[in-house]
């Protein structure tokens, strides 16, 4: 953190606060805070990883930093630009710069599409190029994250996990975005699978300089990956610095407790 | 590969056809007397009811009598209706066509506004829309058709701008041509509001939630990752996503709008399957009654047939296979 200090972040949450209400009859009869006033830095070509319990509003920011939800209050800054209140055609350009990998491959991707066209949807939307040379740049794509063309025609159904968390990230990574939020993105993978992907990932941070917002219930996989942790709980950041300190010396309550509750830790720091 | 499956299909419905023709005929023969019972036939000849007797083989045992009637059936000789003095196919023949005239117009429109309405609910983020939508929907849902025909029928009267039963008015044939399709048009507003009040909350409510599951999938929110505008992630991404389901409902739609006709049909007095069908139900006229049931089976068919072509038309993963 002291390292990037100086240097402007790419990516960053202000004052985030966001809470959902349940409404009967016009009263709000439940309310839950999932962020409350939460501040995050992503940095190009750095991973940020984001710990915490179920339900402590890690999808919640991933999803705010990537405009597909708005919060109540607070500002996504993008290269110092606010885009929560910013125009629509600002914020879909914005968009196109901070991709999502969700959890469940199966269901991010269209069921209907070949895998080709799924990468090569967001070029059509973003209407960059001619049918040919979208499609070019997809295979291109899928061949970067190792699917070779000969899957080109296949149907989400007719691939495995691993190849769909592979076609998942190609799609996102089409449009060149500058960060990735993984938002529970290895959860579904077996190891082997798991250790593909993360070595691809890490590739790709290198070469593109991808800020990465790694949020994921495996501290053995934020330890190998992360430069920076914040544990969130309650939608509050509670503790946060670098993965081998905090895991080792938690000052939080919650966040030992979470440390505790996680008996991988101990083999973490030798995994990679 | 598409020929197959309309063979395949045209097959079931072969045989859904001949279930209910023997199941027909069984129920047919449960009812006392019978068509040609002299007794209900009072003041006509004799020997031309013994004729028309010997024609439908109604002195040979059931199963004979069957057989019989599917051999002249196939040849398109579906009996001869009493109640109307008449060859039944050919009576079938106006009825059918009279009552597709007012389902082909009444499905098309009840999907249109269901489908408008039912993205519209969907796609709401506020409670108001969607509140006002529920609301909606129940009231009419809540409302019996018949109440709801007789509310229309009562509208139209007060208002005297619209016809309030019927096909045509009675100086129809002096009419122009462009006359006698106002004239027509008119007539059809009643019964074909009827219908499409009726199916179109119960279409729109599965609309609303097959369009609400889609937009709540992650791939969804894959495509608004790549700044998609709201209007072209809705009409080319998630409506060809809820399809399916609502493509196998076009048979349903058609089979409930079949059965809500018969209905509308009768109060507004529109001369199609329906008041046919109930006027050979009370006149015991065997014959008309198995026809109509067995046109009613044949519309439904070819409605499930049109919903299966639709998936094939609309999902690329069958198409495929």
């Amino acid at each position: 953190m002291s390292a990037e200090g100086d240097r402007p972040p790419l990516l960053a949450a202000t004052g985030l606060s966001k809470s959902y209400r349940q409404r009967r009859w016009g009263r709000v009869v439940f309310r839950v805070a999932a962020l409350a006033d939460v501040d995050l830095e992503l940095h190009a070509g750095r991973t940020t990883a984001l710990v915490g319990a179920s339900g402590s509003g890690k999808s919640t920011l991933g999803r705010c930093l990537a405009l597909l939800e708005a919060p109540d209050a607070g500002r996504v800054l993008l290269r110092g630009r606010d885009l929560v209140g910013a125009p629509r055609p600002q914020r879909r350009a914005a968009h196109r710069e901070i991709q999502l990998i969700f959890q469940d491959a199966a269901g991010a991707l269209n069921p209907r599409f070949t895998a080709v066209r799924a990468v090569a949807e967001p070029l059509e939307i973003a209407a960059r190029g001619g049918r040919r040379e979208r499609r070019e740049l997809a295979l291109e794509t899928m061949r970067l994250v190792g699917l070779p063309a000969a899957w080109a025609e296949r149907r989400p159904l007719e691939l495995s996990g691993g190849q769909r968390q592979r076609l998942a990230i190609a799609r996102a990574l089409v449009l060149e975005p500058r960060v990735l939020v993984l938002d529970e993105a290895f959860s579904g993978l077996d190891l082997s699978v798991q250790a593909q992907i993360v070595n691809l990932l890490q590739e790709l941070q290198q070469r593109l300089r991808l800020a990465m917002l790694l949020i994921s219930h495996d501290f053995s996989l934020v330890g190998y990956l992360a430069d920076e942790v914040a544990v969130l709980d309650g939608g509050r950041v509670i503790e946060r610095g670098a993965p081998a300190a905090l895991f080792a010396r938690p000052r939080h309550p919650r966040t030992a407790q979470l440390v505790a509750a996680t008996p991988l830790l101990t083999v973490g720091e030798g995994a990679g | 590969m598409i020929g197959r499956l309309v063979l395949r299909r045209a097959a079931a419905g072969l045989l859904l056809l001949l279930g209910v023709s023997v199941f027909g005929f069984l129920l047919a023969e449960l009812v006392p007397g019978d068509p040609f019972d002299p007794g209900r036939l009072e003041g006509r000849d004799p020997a031309a009811i013994e004729l028309l007797r010997a024609r439908y083989g109604l002195d040979r045992p059931l199963p004979q009598r069957y057989l019989r009637w599917v051999s002249l059936t196939v040849r398109g000789d579906l009996g001869y209706s009493l109640s109307f003095d008449r060859p039944v196919a050919e009576i079938l023949r106006v009825r059918a066509r009279n009552t597709l005239l007012l389902t082909g117009i009444a499905v098309p429109m009840a999907w249109l506004l269901a489908l408008v309405a039912g993205i519209w609910a969907a796609s709401r983020r506020g409670r108001w829309g969607r509140t006002a939508f529920a609301g909606a929907t129940s009231l009419l849902l809540a409302v019996p058709d018949l109440v709801l025909a007789l509310g229309l029928l009562l509208v139209a009267v007060q208002s005297g701008l619209l016809p309030t039963g019927g096909l045509r008015s009675l100086d129809f044939e002096a009419l122009g041509p462009l006359e006698k399709a106002r004239d027509l048009a008119a007539h059809l507003v009643l019964p074909a509001a009827a219908l499409v009040l009726s199916l179109a909350p119960r279409l729109a409510r599965y609309v609303q939630a097959s369009v609400a599951e889609v937009l709540a999938a992650p791939f969804v929110d894959a495509l608004r990752a790549a700044g998609i505008p709201r209007r072209r992630l809705l009409l080319r991404y998630v409506l060809p996503a809820a399809g399916n389901p609502l493509a196998s409902l076009v048979g349903f739609s058609v089979a409930s709008l079949l059965s809500a006709s018969l209905l509308v049909e009768i109060v507004m007095s529109w001369p199609g399957l329906g008041p046919a069908l109930l006027d050979a139900i009370l006149a015991r006229d065997v014959h008309l009654v198995i026809g109509a049931v067995l046109v009613s089976t044949l519309l439904l068919v070819a409605g499930n047939l049109i919903a299966d072509l639709l998936i094939y038309a609309l999902d690329p993963r069958i198409r495929s296979e």
